[in-house]
């Protein structure tokens, strides 16, 4: 198996920091819908790359996989050159136990469309519970970071305030700073604004932009927002059909499409 | 423990796989055979077990128990089968009954429930409140003293067995009624009401058609539940299932055998009721309550 | 009059309801006065007809309050007029009561070691349902399937009469035994409802405590049970006044329960040829819904401090926060 050196020569796994993510080969099909094809993809560490494309092309399935949320029918995750679901065994490969993925997914947070906050804690409770049940913080400490980290998305004062009681920006805010406060090394984001009032969109995007300056995580964002995407992107990726059918710098992907199917789907959201 | 995330993706998939017959308006559910199949067989079953099935006087056991040191003797708990079905037939007679006038009485406490009089209304569901919340076997043991109380009144103690289960689950059988009547769409009451109907084509063409799908599934769970009570009966004196085993216990001083193949026997007649009642319910797409 | 007040929280202004605390006093109240009952019940509905908003817990709590003492009230008059109607005494004398009362403390025990049997059972069971292993599911169900098969009065038999003597163990308590039999029929309900409540809690919450690697033991603890049980207590209150019924079916094989009290007071009246008489057993009824109602209420009470879980506090103010958070400036603001 060539994964076995594949780890040698990807980036070496500091441990602390923004971490890169690999898949290759990776196939995933539901019934008879093939939704990725032997999708190849490095994204180096601290790079932020942002996913365009039709919808049904796969975006969301791809961030999925990554969070282990899905499994790959086959094809290997690397994240920080450390399998996601599998094991080296020798200079072969296992299925991952779930002890060994548990470990590697500690390195991802994900960001959902819908928030998904849960909703019979307070926006501090939410943020706590990560840090102290899974990184084992004391309640104090967790609780300091917790405001820090509310208070960096703009939300110190909504601390016990209730899913319910907050607006939809302020939902998708808490559960970014959610998502933060186990520090992860890679982010994923899936289309987080999609959910959200036109007016409640800037407020979030500040955050990513906030979270973009910073620089200690790799950022995968899949969005329909093409000025961000514009603004915010080290890379582009137009996908279509479980492939990665054209990338570049953002300017010349959108500006200079080369493929005819990403000039048609640029095409229709211009005309939007 | 991990199955917590595949219960979510199951509950997402769910609807996808199975495919839910639904309730359609337009076809009467009274020619449905779904429906009408398993209730004409109730219908008959009935009959024949009212009809047919006498109460003996006592159970000629005219067995030996086996002697020796045993606890357990297969032999003998096999001889004990039909001594044990006769039980259980008494018993599924006595719940039918019981449930009969449930069935009718419930619906008397439904309209006193809904009545728009708060003085008919309190009261109702006061009696509602009480009967459901209180134990069967203490009613049973109120109506024979009831009974012993009023001169020239003589109940057999399956008439009891009767009036004590019909009372206690026609309060289960309101609120049946009840919820099938509240699960029909207020859009339907407000046509109704456009189209001017009287009250009475109202109920008999609008809401009772279609709360009655929505209504049999509980209707089914509340008899399996009230055969499920029918045996403590013995205590008034009902030959069924428990008496069974009580009297052969008394007659042989053996305890373990009588008590299991009651156990047994009744499994076997509540399991198949409990999946009727489920294939019913998966039928009949309907509000739970 | 604009609903658009510009405020910097982004929260909803907040509308006063004056009347929720009254009918929640007027509940409370009606606990000593009962009189009060049916006016919480009444204001209560009236209120309610007229919200539609998500704080409406104190108000549902006065009114269910109201409610249940109304009932109690009613139920309490129709006796006596019932019993004046029928010429008897509607009273026992003192000693029986004080029998019967004493008696319901077994009762109570019974009732709570077979709740606690119960819970952990429906837990257990429940989760088992949904395992991956088709083997510990095949189980589960094979559990539920029997425990709500049988009847709970011949289990009772099974357990208190039968198994001793197959296992041996003449001495065994009954109280323990017959608890046994009811805890494990209330299992096998209780494990339904918790299946069905943890499917009802919607995917995106257990891929979010995936996503914040929250190990499965963890999810269940934190934020699939706290969900799930809105759905679960209304059919679990209900399910334990069923097995508190059940109770009552233990005096059959001689546990000294408030209807082994009631029985045995019956014997000494027919010994003492006063007849059988229905009052008797009808006080024994307002004992048992009594008992049922506490029950009633307790789990009313636990619905609502679930509720409260929902509602949240209210926006801190600079002051509030702390010092080095106060003095900051904020990152982003909306
Ligand atoms: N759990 C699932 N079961 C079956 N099919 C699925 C499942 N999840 C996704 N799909 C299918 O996979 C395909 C790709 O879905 P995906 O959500 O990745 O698309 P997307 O690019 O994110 O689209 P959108 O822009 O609409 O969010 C779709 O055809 C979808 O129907
Ligand atoms: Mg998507």
């Amino acid at each position: 198996m060539s994964e076995s050196k594949t780890i040698s020569t990807f980036e070496s796994d500091s441990g602390t920091g923004a971490a890169g993510v690999r898949f290759h080969r990776v196939n995933k099909a539901f019934g008879t819908n093939v939704v990725l094809r032997d999708l190849d993809l490095d994204v180096a560490p601290g790079e932020r790359v942002v996913i365009i494309g039709p919808s049904g092309s796969g975006k969301t399935t791809i961030l999925r996989v990554t969070m282990t949320l899905e499994r790959p029918d086959s094809g290997t995750v690397q994240i920080g050159g450390r399998h996601l679901y599998h094991e080296p065994h020798g200079d072969k490969l296992r299925p991952a136990s779930e002890k060994h993925m548990s470990k590697v997914r500690s390195d991802i947070g994900m960001v959902f469309q819908h928030f998904n906050l849960f909703p019979h804690m307070t926006a501090l409770e939410n943020i706590m519970l990560a840090p102290m049940k899974v990184h084992g913080k004391a309640r104090d400490e967790a609780s300091d970071t917790g405001m820090e980290l509310l208070n960096k998305v703009g939300l110190a004062h909504a601390a016990n305030q209730t899913p319910g009681q907050l607006s939809g920006g302020q939902k998708q805010r808490v559960a970014i700073a959610r998502s933060l406060a186990c520090e992860p090394r890679v982010m994923l984001f899936d289309e987080v604004t999609s959910a959200l009032d036109p007016e409640l969109v800037g407020e979030v995007l500040n955050v990513l932009r906030d979270i973009a300056q910073e620089g200690n995580t790799t950022m995968l964002l899949v969005t329909h927002e093409m000025a961000f995407a514009r603004e915010m992107a080290d890379r582009l990726l137009m996908f279509d059909n479980g492939q990665v059918i054209e990338s570049g710098r953002p300017a010349d992907v959108l500006d200079h499409p080369q493929n005819p199917r990403t000039q048609a789907f640029l095409g229709a959201v211009k005309a939007h | 423990m991990s199955a917590i995330d595949d219960a979510a993706t199951e509950a997402a998939e769910a609807p996808e796989e199975r495919e839910i017959e639904e309730y359609r308006p337009h076809r009467k559910w009274y020619r449905r055979a779904d429906i009408m199949v398993p209730v004409l067989v109730l219908v008959v079953v009935y009959a024949l077990l009212v009809g047919y099935v006498e109460s003996p006087n006592f159970f000629r056991t005219r067995m030996e128990a086996p002697g020796g040191l045993v606890n357990f003797d297969w032999m003998w708990f096999f001889h004990l089968i039909p001594l044990m079905l006769q039980g259980l037939l008494v018993t599924i007679k006595g719940a039918l009954l019981g449930f009969a006038v449930a069935v009718v009485l419930g619906f008397f406490l439904a309209l006193g429930r809904r009545a728009k009089l708060p003085f008919v209304s309190w009261p109702t569901m006061a009696v509602i409140e009480f009967i459901r919340s209180t134990p069967v076997l203490v009613q049973l043991f109120f109506w024979l003293a009831l009974e012993r109380a009023i001169p020239g009144l003589n109940l057999s103690p399956i008439a009891l067995l009767m009036v004590g289960l019909g009372v206690h689950y026609a309060t289960y059988c309101s609120e049946a009624y009840r919820a099938g009547i509240n699960s029909v769409d207020k859009g339907q009451w407000e046509a109704a009401t456009a189209l001017n109907l009287s009250p009475a084509t109202k109920w008999t063409r609008v809401v009772i058609p279609q709360a009655v799908p929505n209504v049999l599934p509980a209707l089914g769970n509340y008899l399996v539940a009230a055969f499920k009570d029918a045996p403590m009966a013995f205590v008034i004196g009902v030959h069924g299932v428990l008496f069974f085993a009580d009297q052969v216990a008394a007659e042989t001083f053996r305890v373990t055998e009588p008590y299991l193949i009651a156990g047994a026997g009744f499994l076997v007649a509540s399991l198949p009721a409990a999946w009727a009642v489920r294939q019913l319910e998966r039928k009949i797409a309907y509000e739970r309550i | 009059m604009s609903m658009n007040v510009p405020s910097d929280t982004g929260a909803p202004p907040e509308i006063e309801h004056p009347r929720t605390k009254l009918v929640l006093v007027l509940g409370l109240l009606s606990i000593p006065i009962p009189l009060l009952g049916p006016v919480a019940w009444w204001m209560g509905n009236q209120e309610l007809r007229q919200r539609d908003d998500d704080d409406r817990g104190q108000l549902v709590l006065g009114r269910t309050i109201g409610m249940v003492m109304s009932i109690l009230l009613l139920v309490v008059l129709g006796l006596l007029v019932t019993l004046a109607a029928v010429g008897q005494g509607w009273l026992l004398t003192g000693g029986q009561y004080r029998t019967l009362i004493k008696a319901s403390l077994v009762t109570i025990q019974i009732l709570i070691y077979s709740f606690a049997l119960g819970i952990v059972l429906s837990l257990v069971v429940g989760v088992a349902r949904l395992s991956d292993h088709r083997w510990i599911r095949g189980a589960a169900l094979a559990f539920v399937e029997f425990a709500r098969g049988i009847s709970s009065i011949i289990l009772i038999f099974i357990m208190a009469v039968a198994i001793p003597i197959l296992l041996d163990v003449p001495q065994a308590s009954k109280i323990l035994l017959a608890a046994i039999a009811l805890g494990i029929n209330m299992g096998g309900y209780g494990a339904e409802i918790i299946r069905g409540a943890i499917l009802s809690v919607p995917k995106g919450q257990v891929e979010a405590s995936l996503s914040l690697n929250l190990t499965p033991t963890q999810r269940l603890r934190h934020v699939i049970l706290p969900q799930a049980m809105t759905v679960i207590l209304p059919p679990m209150g209900n399910l334990t006044i069923e097995i508190l019924k059940g109770t009552a079916l233990v005096s059959l094989v001689g546990v000294a329960d408030i209807m082994q009290s009631a029985n045995n007071i019956r014997q000494e009246q027919l010994f003492a040829q006063e007849g059988t008489k229905a009052v008797l057993f009808l006080n024994v009824l307002v004992l048992y819904f009594i008992l049922a109602q506490i029950v009633n209420v307790l789990f009313k009470l636990w619905e609502r401090r679930v509720e409260k879980s929902y509602e949240g506090g209210r926006t801190l103010t600079p002051d509030e926060l702390p010092a080095h958070i106060r003095h900051a400036t904020p990152g982003v603001t909306g």
